[in-house]
């Protein structure tokens, strides 16, 4: 039961490991360069005013973001490095899934096998869900640990919906590298696409904030579903983003699924 | 061998019409034969000629254009679980997870099969260290890998591409044992090989497919029966060469006192003519599935 899944855990095991506790050790850094941050509250401010208007609203950046420490915290880490280390991973998992198997030649040992198709790219891409809830859960909920660490004050609810949104996040970019990975026999092809995407979306959110002209183009950024801003900062959660990353996972698994039953795979 | 719930003797695989195209290119057109259940069937061809497209087809990892193939009754796209349950499979191209050991290897397919025993006895007999890992194997390790893998849990057929590449002559022997032994316990083998010789050695019929397109099937009697007798004759006195312009008769050398001639299904006139030249030696023996192989594909 579930050996696919198991295997392909296992096999991440070391990676996942070391990725988690990189990404738990930077939050670990952030958190206890807080105090020191906060004793320096208006040198900071006065900082972050400095920067231009539109930079900032482009980059979502709020005046009084050193305030709080979830304020300090999705400037620092989860509005950017965060984000970043899931898409990687969401990236490279989603690649590796089915890409990385037909690349390798070693997906002909598990066709081989009583085993249907479906079974095959579901044990997968719940490898990867698993993979990806392991890392979100573990580095966004450590925060409130290591704040109490530091006696630091914080709101539990806001790293626990940032954790809901994160995962959201993650799986879309899982959902997406898989739909490309069942396309196209080529792990290397995919995470250039996936890359170009991912660059692409950034930039839309990016300028979106910069002229007025621009603003409907947010809409196509995964960027502008994940607020860490709004979420830890103001903790205001967008319910359409639930929607939006929703049927971004639905239809990209589907349609990746049903490429995957159709398509000739010659190994 | 597992218990058969296929019951009465019939084709363990038919391909029926089996067409497969790649864009422009058919790689298998329109091929139709069967395999009886409990033989050892070669399936011969040369380099492109569709002998893997066909078989891949039949473990469906790719999709026929049009025609089926069948394993005991069952489609091999509709059935595909149950017939991969009965079907243990070596690839031509054996690519590994470089980082397990053949260990790992058993293991996962031990598992994604249901299978509960360790092939202890298969790798003594092959010879093969299951310690070590798959990126520091030669290929014939590698090969004896996959034969493993193939025949754990010994599965009713044997769907074999290329066995034997890679594999010294000793092992080749050992293989070849392993096959028989299969065979007399009722398995069925279904192989494709460039090796003539070893496809005469342990083949009961054969099919021969060029461009696509089935060229022969036959048991390996018939193959050898209709096809090539080669003669070597020596003459005590100078002979005319116009005395072997006999049809399907060709002569490959020539000189009045010597000719070597290769003569196309049953020798009859030949020998008639033979009959009343002056011999000093002759030499006649069948031409090797080699030669019959060249002479359907020329």
């Amino acid at each position: 039961m579930f050996t696919i899944f198991r295997t392909t855990v296992r096999e991440r095991r070391t990676s996942i490991l070391a990725f988690t506790l990189g990404g738990m050790g930077l939050i670990l850094l952030y958190v206890g360069l807080y105090p020191t941050i906060q004793s320096q509250i208006s040198v900071m401010n006065s900082l972050l005013a400095a920067y231009p208007q539109g930079v900032l609203k482009a980059f979502n950046f709020s005046m009084d973001a050193f305030n709080t420490l979830e304020g300090y915290l999705s400037t620092e880490n989860f509005g950017l490095i965060w984000p970043i280390m899931l898409m990687f991973l969401g990236v490279s998992l989603g690649a590796g899934a089915i890409a990385g198997e037909i690349d390798k030649g070693s997906m002909g040992l598990i066709l081989a096998q009583p085993i249907s198709r479906t079974k095959i790219f579901w044990e997968k891409y719940l490898a990867g869900v698993y993979v990806i809830g392991v890392f979100t859960i573990l580095t966004v909920m450590s925060t409130p640990v290591f704040a109490k660490m530091f006696n630091l004050s914080f709101h539990f609810g806001r790293f626990a919906m940032l954790s809901v949104y994160g995962l959201l996040l993650g799986l879309s970019i899982l959902s997406l590298s898989t739909l490309l990975s069942v396309m196209f026999s080529d792990k290397g092809r995919v995470n250039g696409i996936m890359a170009g995407v991912l660059v692409v979306m950034y930039v839309l959110k990016i300028v979106s904030g910069l002229k007025d002209s621009l603003i409907n183009l947010k809409y196509g950024s995964f960027f502008y579903y994940f607020n860490s801003t709004d979420i830890l900062q103001k903790g205001i959660y967008d319910h359409w983003s639930y929607l939006v990353f929703g049927l971004v996972i639905v239809i990209t698994t589907g349609l990746a699924l049903f490429i995957f039953q159709k398509r000739d795979i010659s190994i | 061998m597992p218990q058969c719930y296929y019951s009465d003797k019939m084709s363990a695989i038919t391909f029926t019409n089996l067409t497969k195209s790649f864009g422009k290119l058919v790689a298998v057109n329109d091929v139709t034969f069967s395999v009886k259940e409990g033989q050892i069937f070669g399936f011969l061809g040369p380099n492109g000629a569709g002998k893997t497209t066909a078989i891949r087809c039949m473990m469906d990892f790719i999709r026929a254009n049009s025609g089926k193939v069948t394993v005991f009754g069952k489609d091999s796209q509709i059935d595909t679980v149950e017939i991969k349950s009965i079907i243990g499979y070596l690839p031509a191209d054996h690519h590994y997870y470089e980082n397990w050991n053949g260990r790992d290897h058993i293991k996962f397919v031990s598992k994604l099969r249901g299978i509960n025993e360790y092939p202890d006895e298969l790798i003594k007999k092959l010879d093969f260290n299951p310690k070590v890992k798959v990126r520091t194997l030669s290929s014939g390790n590698k090969q004896k890998l996959g034969i493993i893998l193939a025949m754990l849990g010994k599965p009713k057929i044997l769907v074999l591409d290329e066995p034997t590449q890679g594999l010294d002559p000793l092992l080749q022997n050992s293989f070849y044992e392993l096959i028989h032994e299969y065979k007399q316990s009722g398995g069925t083998v279904f192989m494709s090989s460039h090796n003539l010789p070893e496809v005469e050695r342990i083949c009961d019929s054969v099919a021969i497919i060029r461009q696509g397109k089935l060229a022969a099937e036959e048991t390996l009697e018939s193959l050898r029966e209709k096809s090539l007798h080669k003669f070597s004759l020596l003459f005590s006195e100078p002979v005319e060469r116009s005395l072997f312009n006999i049809k399907d008769v060709k002569i490959v050398t020539f000189s009045p006192s010597s000719v070597v001639l290769e003569a196309k299904g049953e020798p009859t006139e030949l020998l008639a003519v033979i009959a009343k030249l002056p011999i000093k030696d002759i030499e006649v023996s069948h031409a090797s599935l080699e030669e019959i192989f060249m002479e359907v594909y020329r």
